[in-house]
Formats: structure tokens, C-alpha cells, sequence
């Protein structure tokens, strides 16, 4: 039996798709013709960037001065452990100096190895290294509390001692290649414009056509509303994988996120895609169920950030608490972060017909959402 | 001011807080951006929290109690214990940040005077998660060093802290900024949206038509926009000293510096609508320009921690002088490097300048119809 349709059926899907296109041309041009929501659209994810690059920097390095009063050998080996650390950016002072500093506010801590050190070391008695520490937030207090004891520990392992007692740590890592913070964050912030832009674009070509009531005019046209609704979902798609895949390709140039071969590169595309079309079709949902422009800048700003920031777009969702972990199962922005990273940082599939099962049901029951909308507003 | 010029500013502010409270999405959006905000820091601060650990306990024996102890007490790990092939499929699945397994036969290496060896897998997702756990796992060995033979690290560290009633909650901390921000969002959006929406419906042209002075219709859009963002900026500064904890010290300073925050971003907020004369164009740039400069304005640490770069741009915002005068308001910390009065009267100035900006843009508006000003001159 031949399952093909007919000619008069093929002629009703031809005129379908042609209007679909027609649909979404005139919205790509509408949102073209607006450079302002090209803008808000950028920049909301760069706050966010900004978020994660401040944060991280500001729980990360903290200022510090040491002032080593030992004019022995210990003192300096110690200063010396401080600053490969790693932990503080390091400023070598005098007391007056440092004192000064803190005072000041331009450092969070002065540590004192106090005059001689070498010399009770010698003699095998104990020292005690001083350290004043502006408390006010547990994060950066903490911090200095861990790295300063982590120095003194790095300090005596490395001189080979001979006690009682000779426990050390042999450490294995789960991959080859450690990622960059910075570099990390990049990926849910393209998530976050992805979603931002599919909201927007797609939406307010929803609650534009309630708006300057063309809505009639659209659903007076002789075909189905599902077939509007596929151009529109189709306009904020396009535009939504194309700006997402400029933001990936600028983070490519720049070193950031630059998937491994052709396979990674496919990957990373397929991953964006499938996310674009989740955020237009709940563009179109919000579009169609709100009306008005005001719904939709509000989803762009408000649900859009939420669902960023449930799916681990500030850390890794896997490692909070299990509450969070379990609301986020519910975020289909959880799949697409995990999918894109799998795709541009392990070269791995794991989870890949998961993610990808997710995100496509997703952006279905958006579209049938957006459907249904449209369907309620012509049956009133 | 006389009592026709009062009766006109009360006139413009009653009227303009009227039609904001008909537009329910505008209160929403001003109510939950904050809000917004205030979650979004605090899965920064819980992400940034405890690693998820599994701890394979091999030997039961005193010292490996000792160690596991030592690990809990590194301020680093939310540890669980787990046989080993739990521990090995739980970081193939990514749940845990590292698995640690203390061997059979550490006790009697360690009471043999043998060296005995901690194994530990970090799953090192990125560069910062690695150097957490490197860093924890350390710690914990100094701590058990500490405590399976005091006195065999010849150094130990001691603490001073400034603040001796302990360190505020990351979260806490975090929260005290977004009492600022919720103020920036409120004031912005309410009377940027006032601003606006008289040109949007064209009734701008009657209010410049009537016979009051410019600056009264300016004040009385300031007093309006303030008065409706009250109640948002009271529930969010409830929301932080409830869940945040976040008590004010200093209770008169907390709420003065919030209405003068507020004051001067509504009147930046008249200024922006004068301008824009788009509420949608408002939307945006509250979301994409003040938002991410407040990132800069010391909310994650003291502005003085931060890169010279950073520090000069958020000196010269002036709500980096709010966030100072909040965080001392609140909990009476000392983050600013000027003096608190400095900060008030620069917090002061940014209000006369941003009023100033408004009266500004309200007259370039007015001078666009020379001909009705002068028409109403005449006449009256």
C-alpha cells in the first residue's frame, strides 16, 4: 500500500509550510528592525557572566599581606609556601605597612611569622604563625582559615620530616585535563541566552500580534493555528540557535569552548538546537497565555534566570544539596547545560539520549501549550 | 514650594501611583526581580558550600577514625560513608567532587612508623572544584597530624579575628547587597515606567500643557514612584531579616540608607522613562545596565579586594556607596575605604545629580513643542 500522501494532500502541506514561512519571515524581520531586544538579549546573560567571573574571583584569591619578621631560613620557606599556595594574592610588607593595608581594607588578612622562627625551629621548639583576619563573611574567612594551615602543611611535607607519624595523600583525577572556571561558566550563560532569546523573540512575536490585534487577521487565515504557531516557534528558533551558535563559536576563538572535532562540533550544534526550540516554543506559550508584551519581558527576566540558575548555571547542580538536585530534574535546562558540556569539554555521549529525549518533549508540550492558547482566544 | 506647586506635585504623584497599581505584571516584575536576586545569590553561596564527598572506611582502627574525624573538620567536605564500589559508581555518575578511601592496614602503618597512604579520586570537573578538594584533603591531613601527634608539625597557625561575634553567613552577606538592589530595580522600573507610559499614550502632551512648573511635575513623578515602591523594598528587607537573618544593626541608618537609594533611583528612573519614552526600552536597560554594574559595586567582598580596574569603576558608582552604608546598617561592617559620612553625602549628591537629570530630560521633552509652551504662556 502506498503510504504516500496524495496529490491534493501535498498540496495543503506545501501551502501549509509556505504559509509557516511566511509567518516566521515577517517575524525575523520584525525582531531584526528592533535593536533593543538584540541588546537586552546579550546582555542579561552578561550580567550573569559577570556574576560568575566577580563571584568566582571574589571567593577565590583574596588579598593578603605577610610580613615574615624570621630572618632565618624557616621564615622565608614558609613565606614561600604561602605563595605557592596559590591560595591569596600576596603582598611581602613590613608590620607598619601592613597594618596600614588592613586598616585600610585593601587586604583581607596579615599574616605575621614572627621573629625567630628559625631559631625556636632549631632548637625543635614550636612556632605560631600570627594571623589577623577581617571576619565579615564566612566564605572569605574561611578561605584564608583553610589556606594558611594548607601552606604550613605543604611547608613540613615538603621537608621530607621524620616523625612518629608519616601519613600522606596519593591523588588520582577522574579526567585527563582540569577546565578553567571562567571557561566552565561560559557554557550555562549560553544556555541562559539561548533561553532569554527564545522567550523573547519568540514571545513577543505572540503577545505583538495581541497587541496591535493582527491576532484576528492571522487566525481568519485558512490555515490551522498550529501552523502559525510553528512559524512562530520556527522564528525564535532561528534566531535563538543563531545567536547562541555566535556566542559559542566567539568563546571557540577565543579558547573557551572549542568542542573536540567535527563529531563535538555536531554535538554542540544538535545540543543548541534542541534548547532553542524548548525556549521558543515557552516563548510561545507565554506569548499566547500572557498577551501582552509585559509577560513576556517578565519570563525573559525572571523565569529565565530561575530555570539558569536550578539547572547548576552558578556551580554544578549535582553537587548541592539533594533538594535542589530534585527540582532540577524537573528543569529541562539541567539536560541542555549537561548536554553541552558533555559535547565541548568530555568529547562523551553520556546521558546523550536522555538530554536529548528532555528537551524535545519539552519544546512539544511548549508548542501544544502555545496551541492550545492560541485555540482558547479563537473559540472565545 | 507654594500650595498650588503642592497641590500639583501630589496631584502628578497620586495619579502616577494609581495607574501603577492597575498594572499588576509591573508591581510583580519590581517585587520578584529582587526576589529573583536574593535566590540566585543563594545558590551561588550553596553552590560555592560543602563538596560532596564518599569516604570508603577500609581500616576501622583509632587512626583512621582519626583521619575521618580530620576530614569532616576541614571545613571543606559534606562527607558520607561508602563501601568502595558504591564510592566508584557514584563519581563515574558525577555525584561526588572526591572519593576517598583510607586503606586496610592504616593503623598498623602508622603505628609501625610506615608511611601510610591516603588514595584519594578528585572528579575534577574544573579547575576550581580540584583545588577545593586538594585544599580540603590537605587540611584534613594537618588535622591529623595535629591530633595523631601533636607537636610533630612544629608550626601551628593562630587566629585574631576583627569581628569577634563571628562571621556572617555567606548568604547573609550576599543578602544585605540585594536590599540594595531590590531598591535600584523598584525605583527604575516604577518611575521609568511612569515616565514612559506618558508618552506611550500620549498624554504627555496634556500634562505639558498644564499650568504648573516642570520641576513640580518631576517631583510629584519622584514622590509617586517612591511611595509605590515602598511596599516591594519593605517585603524584600523583611524577606532578608527573617530567612537571610540578617537583623539591622543599625537600624536607622539601614532604612535611611534605603530611602535614599531609593529617592535617587527613581529619580534616575524619570530621567531614564523621559528618555526612552518606551517601557519596554526601560525593562531592558534597568535589566542589562544598572544590573550588572551593581556586580561591581562590592557585593560578593569589600570593592577594595578586587583588581585596581574593578575598584575604579565601581567607585564611581554611587551604589557602591549604598551597599557600604547597608552592609554597616545591617550588621556594622566596615567594607568602604571612605568614611560612612562620605558615603551618605556621596549617596546624597547622586540624588541632587540624578533629580537634576530628570529636570533635564523633562524640559529637552518640553522644548520639542515650542509652540504649545508658548501657546500656554499667553494664555496664561
Amino acid at each position: 500500500m502506498d503510504a504516500r500522501p496524495g496529490p491534493a494532500r501535498r498540496r495543503i502541506l506545501a501551502r501549509w509550510a509556505l504559509a509557516a514561512l511566511a509567518v516566521a519571515a515577517k517575524d525575523l524581520r520584525v525582531h531584526l528592525s528592533r535593536p533593543w531586544q538584540a541588546i537586552g538579549i546579550l546582555l542579561v546573560p552578561l550580567s550573569y557572566t559577570l556574576v560568575a567571573l566577580l563571584g568566582s574571583q571574589a571567593v577565590g584569591a583574596s588579598p593578603v599581606a605577610v610580613v615574615n619578621a624570621d630572618h632565618g631560613p624557616a621564615g622565608a620557606q614558609i613565606t614561600g609556601a604561602i605563595i605557592s599556595a596559590g591560595v591569596f594574592r600576596l603582598t611581602e610588607t613590613s608590620p607598619a605597612q601592613a597594618s596600614r593595608l588592613y586598616q585600610d581594607q585593601q587586604v583581607a588578612a596579615v599574616i605575621t611569622i614572627p621573629p625567630g622562627t628559625s631559631a625556636l625551629l632549631a632548637r625543635h621548639r614550636h612556632a605560631v604563625i600570627d594571623v589577623r583576619l577581617h571576619n565579615m563573611d564566612a566564605d572569605l574567612a574561611d578561605d584564608i582559615r583553610r589556606g594558611v594551615p594548607d601552606a604550613v602543611i605543604g611547608w613540613y611535607l615538603a621537608r621530607q620530616p621524620r616523625g612518629p607519624v608519616r601519613a600522606v595523600i596519593s591523588e588520582t583525577e577522574l579526567r585527563p585535563q582540569d577546565v578553567p572556571l571562567y571557561e566552565y561558566s561560559v557554557l550555562p550563560v549560553i544556555v541562559l541566552v539561548i533561553t532569554v532569546s527564545g522567550i523573547l523573540v519568540a514571545g513577543m512575536a505572540a503577545a505583538r500580534e495581541y497587541e496591535s490585534k493582527t491576532i484576528r487577521g492571522l487566525l481568519l487565515a485558512p490555515v490551522p493555528a498550529g501552523v502559525i504557531i510553528a512559524g512562530k516557534m520556527a522564528a525564535g528558533w532561528a534566531a535563538t540557535t543563531v545567536t547562541a551558535l555566535i556566542v559559542l563559536t566567539a568563546g571557540a576563538v577565543l579558547g573557551w569552548t572549542r568542542p573536540d572535532g567535527l563529531a563535538g562540533w555536531a554535538d554542540s550544534v544538535a545540543a543548541i538546537a534542541l534548547a532553542s526550540l524548548f525556549a521558543a516554543g515557552l516563548g510561545i506559550a507565554i506569548g499566547c497565555w500572557g498577551r501582552r508584551a509585559q509577560p513576556v519581558s517578565v519570563g525573559a527576566t525572571i523565569l529565565a534566570v530561575e530555570l539558569f540558575a536550578l539547572s547548576g548555571g552558578l556551580g554544578v547542580i549535582f553537587f548541592e544539596p539533594p533538594w535542589l538536585q530534585a527540582v532540577a530534574r524537573f528543569d529541562p535546562l539541567t539536560y541542555a547545560v549537561h548536554a553541552l558540556q558533555q559535547a565541548v569539554f568530555y568529547s562523551s555521549t553520556t546521558g546523550w539520549a536522555r538530554d536529548a529525549a528532555v528537551r524535545a518533549l519539552s519544546a512539544v508540550a511548549a508548542a501544544v501549550a502555545g496551541t492550545l492558547a492560541m485555540r482558547r482566544r479563537l473559540a472565545r | 514650594m507654594n500650595g498650588r506647586a503642592l497641590r500639583a506635585v501630589w496631584a502628578v504623584a497620586a495619579k502616577d501611583a494609581r495607574v501603577a497599581l492597575t498594572e499588576r505584571m509591573s508591581l510583580l516584575q519590581a517585587l520578584t526581580l529582587p526576589l529573583n536576586y536574593l535566590i540566585m545569590m543563594s545558590l551561588f553561596a550553596l553552590a560555592g558550600g560543602h563538596d560532596p564527598a564518599a569516604l570508603v572506611m577500609a581500616d576501622h582502627g583509632s587512626y583512621a577514625r582519626q583521619f575521618a574525624s580530620s576530614m569532616a573538620g576541614a571545613r571543606t567536605f559534606s562527607i558520607t560513608d561508602a563501601s568502595a564500589q558504591e564510592a566508584a559508581a557514584r563519581i563515574r555518575a558525577g555525584n561526588l567532587v572526591a572519593a576517598v578511601t583510607i586503606p586496610p592496614g592504616f593503623d598498623t602503618d602508622i603505628r609501625d612508623h610506615q608511611a601510610a597512604t591516603v588514595r584519594v579520586v578528585v572528579n575534577n570537573l574544573n579547575q576550581d572544584l580540584t583545588d577545593d578538594a586538594e585544599r580540603g584533603m590537605r587540611l584534613a591531613l594537618d588535622q591529623f597530624y595535629q591530633s595523631a601527634a601533636p607537636g610533630q608539625v612544629p608550626v601551628s597557625v593562630s587566629f585574631q579575628d576583627q569581628y569577634p561575634g563571628g562571621d556572617t553567613g555567606y548568604i547573609s552577606f550576599l543578602s544585605m547587597s540585594v536590599v540594595v538592589i531590590s531598591v535600584l530595580v523598584a525605583g527604575l522600573l516604577s518611575a521609568g515606567n511612569a515616565a514612559a507610559r506618558e508618552y506611550e499614550e500620549r498624554t504627555m502632551r496634556g500634562l505639558l500643557l498644564a499650568p504648573v512648573r516642570l520641576r513640580h511635575i518631576l517631583v510629584g513623578r519622584i514622590l509617586g514612584s517612591f511611595l509605590i515602591s515602598l511596599p516591594s523594598v519593605a517585603i524584600v528587607m523583611a524577606v532578608v531579616a527573617l530567612l537571610a537573618g540578617d537583623r539591622p544593626q543599625h537600624p536607622v541608618a539601614a532604612a535611611g540608607t534605603a530611602l535614599l537609594t531609593l529617592a535617587g533611583s527613581c529619580a534616575a528612573g524619570a530621567a531614564l522613562g523621559a528618555l526612552a519614552r518606551d517601557r519596554s526600552v526601560v525593562a531592558v536597560i534597568t535589566r542589562a545596565l544598572p544590573v550588572p554594574l551593581f556586580f561591581l559595586t562590592g557585593v560578593f567582598a569589600p570593592l577594595s579586594y578586587f583588581p585596581p580596574a574593578v575598584q575604579w569603576m565601581g567607585g564611581l558608582l554611587p551604589v557602591h556607596y549604598a551597599v557600604v552604608l547597608t552592609q554597616w546598617g545591617f550588621r556594622g561592617l566596615m567594607t568602604g575605604t571612605v568614611p560612612l559620612a562620605a558615603d551618605a553625602a556621596i549617596l546624597t549628591a547622586a540624588f541632587a545629580a540624578f533629580a537634576a537629570a530628570g529636570a533635564v530630560a523633562l524640559r529637552w521633552t518640553a522644548r520639542i513643542r515650542p509652540a504649545r509652551r508658548r501657546a500656554v504662556s499667553r494664555g496664561r
